[in-house]
């Protein structure tokens, strides 16, 4: 009896250790048709907006298909959205592949969500929501303008020139606190990156955050309540990554909240608007004998404990499309979080 | 005063050296004069002291000649032993360098092998007389005159046979197939260099070799000496220098000269010798002829800010580049035109030490607004041999965009190449517009002036023998051109927008308006179709060029592609996977499609990167980036292309 007991212990045991060690197995996106066709799909699968090969942008919804734009030579849609889902931002990128230009202006479009009547905005790049889908930003990198858009009746722009001339590839950050006050990165003539606030209504500007080298890239997540600030290096000798906090209704009182620190070489790439609890980013596990594996952690903001949720050796980027948090490796899309309505496959380490 | 030793050893010289300025300092009032004395109560500055000194030692050299130039001349039959006289000796060492002097061991054989090569005193010429102290077999000794190389040669004869037998494998006649022998590689490792050295120094041919580097530098001197009035003997002397020089310039590689040169330049240093070979940077290894010039020149000129640069700004460049790593990261690119910060020095070093890709320019990607024609430029200038005109901030966008065009334009595809000059017929009104290459080319057809100057001919009331010129607005200045001057076409590079810059045709002082640029230069990378006349530019290049694509899909073939040197891998992919740190995916599907190329491949520390360039990248900082993160781009260009190709290539020459 006794000599049972212990053999259950043992076996218990090792299954224990087993499921400890077990790898960390991810699903593949399961779509109702080709992913490298989808742009946006919501969680239910109600809503998808594809493109065709002829460069036709359709969406279809409740069986019906609508078509978004027409069909078009070498053009490519780039398609953002909240999780509010009350708009969606369409890019339109021409001469997608008769032109290599990562910062010339696209076409910009907005439709309200699940519909297909779109409204041109104007031409720039990086486009994004802020406040609640009222506002949009993007930017000129030739003219070096951000620009605000208000999208209620009154198309009310805010704009604001970077003083950036080291890096003409450079994308800012931005964010909007409220309806007059912004925050943006940008890079002084040394080549050190700041976070720069400044309140239209007053005029005014001021560095909450500069970088302490040019191997410093300063990226900023933005949520209702909060912006994060992720500190992060731009080469892989730089062994510093943080992670702030900043309150939108403590107008950045300085200094800003640390809610991560670490001595590792992390890519970053903060997703703050999937899960209020927590943040995801991409952090680098290198070995004792400098091993380089790059993983998609989620930290948590209550007891800022982090847990890696992903396995892939080599994860670069973290998507968030509805209620799914998605990841691209080796050209397929795999679910990290969010359900997976249809059926999948496994992945595990390759 | 008579030395009864012909040679000094080293340490003697100094003594000797001291001991003379020493006396002459204080016992000769002929130094100093009573009204300097005077004046100025304090010893001579070094300077000066080496000017007097200089004037006695000539002085006391040439007394005693004149004093011994009546006397018999010397049967060499009676000779038992000759010793340099002393006076001459003295001269000898003041006027040699430091580095020679080293040499002169506790052997009288390696003196005179220095002085047969001329590495001793100054001017050195073998046919002239000389002091020396003949002992005759009698036993009577005397002071005569005789001809440097007869000394020589005597002392060759009686007592180093081996420094005879040296002399004769190094004349003219043997010295190629002599030096062909040799092996100029040295160990890479400090402790084993260090004993190379050490055997060189001491080896009898030394004398031999260091005369190579010093008679090589003075062959302008030689041809300035031979138009002074000169006796018949020095002039038939010089000219045998000059023969000699021209086989060594024949028969001698750059490397083997630095080499050569190092060595003969660090005699007493073997650390200061093995530093070039024992250095693992990029920097260095250029230095020593190890790697091509064009690996650090280029951003050399850039953080030096020279535009004529000479090995000596080469070497202080690569200085610099070892002492702040961090200089890379902000400097040495053509303008601000790249993706910023660069990577640092030691990052850039690793990957060129081994890297493939030619790169004998410079450009500027941002001010190229189709960023794939900067990545087709630079594959041509890799594969082509063409000589490229230096390129400055203000044309750099322009020759890229004519290298582009030169290479890749032909006559089968004049109907598919976008840019085109148009003008409306004077007859039919109809628009018609001609396929054109931007910039000035006296011969070929499609070439920007020649287009335009056949339009005129058609369109304007011009000379049939009209020309076009192509001219930067900043360096145009109308005020010169008199009214029949003929044709201009002036670029404005300051305004620029969407790859088109600003021009004007200006004819005999008139703005021309009726002749319009339809030239967006906008070309698929790789073909958008399936079909054997898809256009794409990769694909008339390898025409062109005759180069062969062969499909790259994994690591092992990279490794084995690469290893043949002139072999280089491109590609397009999305550069948010390429650089996820400077560029976010935010959305599904989301791709900004970059060109780039890979030339190298380094592992280090169980992590497997490959040195690349992208097209918004410095031609001359690759960065070092994991393959997982290039295989990614591809797979998610893969998936938005219209065909879904494969996009990633080796290209090689075709034999």
């Amino acid at each position: 009896m006794a000599f049972k007991k212990i053999i259950s212990i043992f076996i218990l045991f090792l299954i224990f250790l087993r499921s400890s060690q077990a790898k960390i197995k991810h699903s593949i996106l399961a779509t109702n048709q080709s992913p490298g066709k989808i742009r946006f799909m919501s969680d239910d699968g109600k809503f998808v907006y594809y493109q065709k090969k002829n460069g036709e942008l359709l969406l279809s919804s409740d069986f019906k298909i609508f078509t978004v734009f027409k069909k078009e030579k070498d053009v490519h849609y780039t398609l953002y959205t909240t999780p509010l889902k009350k708009r969606v931002l369409i890019e339109k990128e021409k001469s997608f592949q008769k032109i290599f230009n990562i910062i010339k202006s696209n076409n910009i479009y907005i439709t309200k969500f699940g519909k297909h009547e779109t409204s041109f905005i104007s031409k720039g790049n990086s486009p994004e929501f802020h406040l609640n889908e009222d506002w949009i930003s993007f930017f000129d990198s030739y003219k070096k303008v951000i620009t605000f858009q208000n999208l209620s009746s009154n198309k009310f722009t805010l704009k604001i020139k970077i003083s950036n001339k080291v890096n003409p590839f450079f994308l800012p950050e931005k964010a909007m606190l409220k309806d007059s006050s912004v925050v943006y990165t940008d890079i002084n003539n040394k080549g050190i990156q700041g976070l720069i606030h400044y309140n239209f209504s007053k005029k005014k500007s001021r560095i909450i955050f500069k970088a302490n080298n040019i191997f410093q890239r300063l990226e900023i997540c933005e949520n209702n309540k909060f912006v994060y600030l992720g500190v992060f290096p731009l080469n892989k000798e730089e062994k510093e990554s943080s992670i702030y906090l900043l309150k939108k209704s403590d107008h950045f009182k300085f200094p800003p909240k640390i809610i991560y620190k670490s001595s590792s070489n992390d890519i970053g790439n903060i997703e703050c608007n999937f899960n209020k609890d927590f943040i995801y980013f991409i952090k680098n596990f290198e070995s004792e004998d400098k091993k380089e594996s790059f993983e998609i952690v989620k930290l948590n903001l209550k007891n800022t404990n982090l847990i890696k949720i992903t396995d892939m050796k080599f994860a670069t980027n973290i998507i968030t499309m509805d209620k799914k948090l998605l990841t691209i490796k080796d050209g397929d899309y795999y679910l990290l979080e969010g359900s997976n309505s249809l059926t999948s496959k496994e992945f595990s380490d390759k | 005063m008579r030395t009864l030793l012909p040679f000094l050893q080293g340490q003697w010289t100094k003594l000797y050296f001291l001991a003379l300025t020493s006396f002459f300092l204080l016992f000769s009032n002929d130094l100093i004069s009573d009204e300097y004395s005077k004046e100025k109560q304090k010893t001579l500055g070094i300077l000066e002291t080496y000017v007097q000194l200089s004037k006695i030692n000539k002085k006391k050299n040439k007394e005693i000649l004149r004093k011994l130039k009546g006397r018999p001349s010397v049967n060499l039959e009676d000779v038992e032993h000759i010793n340099l006289h002393s006076t001459y000796v003295r001269s000898l060492f003041f006027f040699s360098k430091k580095r020679f002097l080293n040499l002169v061991a506790d052997d009288q054989c390696n003196f005179f092998s220095l002085l047969e090569n001329k590495l001793l005193g100054r001017n050195l010429k073998l046919s002239n007389s000389i002091p020396v102290v003949i002992t005759n077999k009698s036993g009577s000794v005397e002071n005569r005159i005789m001809p440097l190389t007869e000394v020589i040669q005597f002392i060759y004869k009686k007592r180093c046979p081996k420094q005879k037998e040296n002399s004769t494998l190094f004349s003219k006649k043997y010295f190629e197939k002599t030096f062909n022998k040799f092996n100029f590689e040295m160990p890479k490792n400090e402790r084993s260099c260090m004993k190379a050295h050490i055997n060189l120094i001491k080896s009898p041919i030394l004398p031999y070799l260091c005369k190579i580097p010093v008679f090589l530098n003075m062959e302008n001197k030689f041809l300035r000496d031979l138009n002074r009035e000169i006796m018949p003997s020095e002039e038939e002397e010089i000219l045998d220098d000059l023969r000699i020089t021209k086989l060594f310039k024949k028969s001698i590689s750059v490397k083997e000269k630095f080499f050569l040169e190092n060595l003969c330049k660090n005699t007493n240093s073997g650390k200061n010798f093995c530093s070039f070979y024992t250095a693992k940077d990029v920097w260095t290894k250029v230095l020593n002829k190890e790697l091509p010039k064009f690996k650090i020149f280029h951003k050399c000129k850039q953080i030096l800010g020279n535009q004529v640069l000479k090995d000596s700004g080469l070497a202080k460049c690569a200085k610099l580049l070892n002492s702040k790593p961090s200089l890379c990261s902000s400097k040495g690119a053509l303008g601000k035109t790249v993706l910023f910060p660069s990577p640092k020095c030691t990052d850039i070093s690793k990957s060129l030490k081994s890297s493939n890709l030619v790169t004998n320019h410079h450009d500027c990607p941002s001010k190229v607004f189709n960023q794939s024609i900067t990545n087709i430029s630079r594959i041509i200038l890799h594969f082509s041999n063409h000589n490229v005109k230096t390129r400055s901030i203000n044309n750099c966008s322009f020759e890229t965009m004519k290298t582009f065009s030169k290479n890749i334009y032909s006559e089968d595809i004049d109907d598919l190449w976008p840019m085109k000059i148009c003008y409306q017929s004077k007859l039919s009104k109809d628009n018609t517009c001609l396929s054109y290459i931007p910039g000035y080319d006296k011969n070929l057809s499609v070439a920007e002036n020649k287009v335009v100057e056949n339009i005129l001919k058609k369109t304007q009331p011009v000379l049939s023998s009209l020309k076009c010129h192509i001219s930067n607005k900043k360096s145009f200045n109308p005020s010169r051109i008199s009214s029949n001057d003929g044709c201009h076409i002036i670029y404005d590079f300051d305004n620029c927008k969407d790859n088109k810059c600003l021009k004007k045709i200006v004819v005999n002082n008139k703005n021309i308006k009726n002749i319009n640029y339809d030239d967006a230069p906008n070309f698929y990378y790789f073909p958008e179709k399936i079909s054997k006349d898809a256009f794409s530019s990769i694909n008339f290049l390898k025409n062109n060029l005759n180069i062969k694509q062969t499909p790259i899909s994994n690591l092992n073939q990279i490794r084995s592609f690469l290893k043949e040197k002139n072999n280089i891998i491109h590609g397009v992919g999305c550069i948010q996977n390429i650089y996820p740190r400077q560029f976010k995916l935010r959305s599904m599907n989301q791709c900004k499609p970059t060109a780039f190329i890979i030339d190298n491949i380094i592992e280090e520390n169980k992590n497997i990167y490959l040195s690349i360039r992208t097209s918004i990248d410095d031609l001359h900082s690759p960065r070092l980036i994991h393959w997982s993160f290039i295989y990614n781009s591809l797979k998610t260009y893969q998936n938005v292309h219209s065909i879904n190709s494969w996009t990633l290539y080796g290209l090689q020459k075709n034999n």
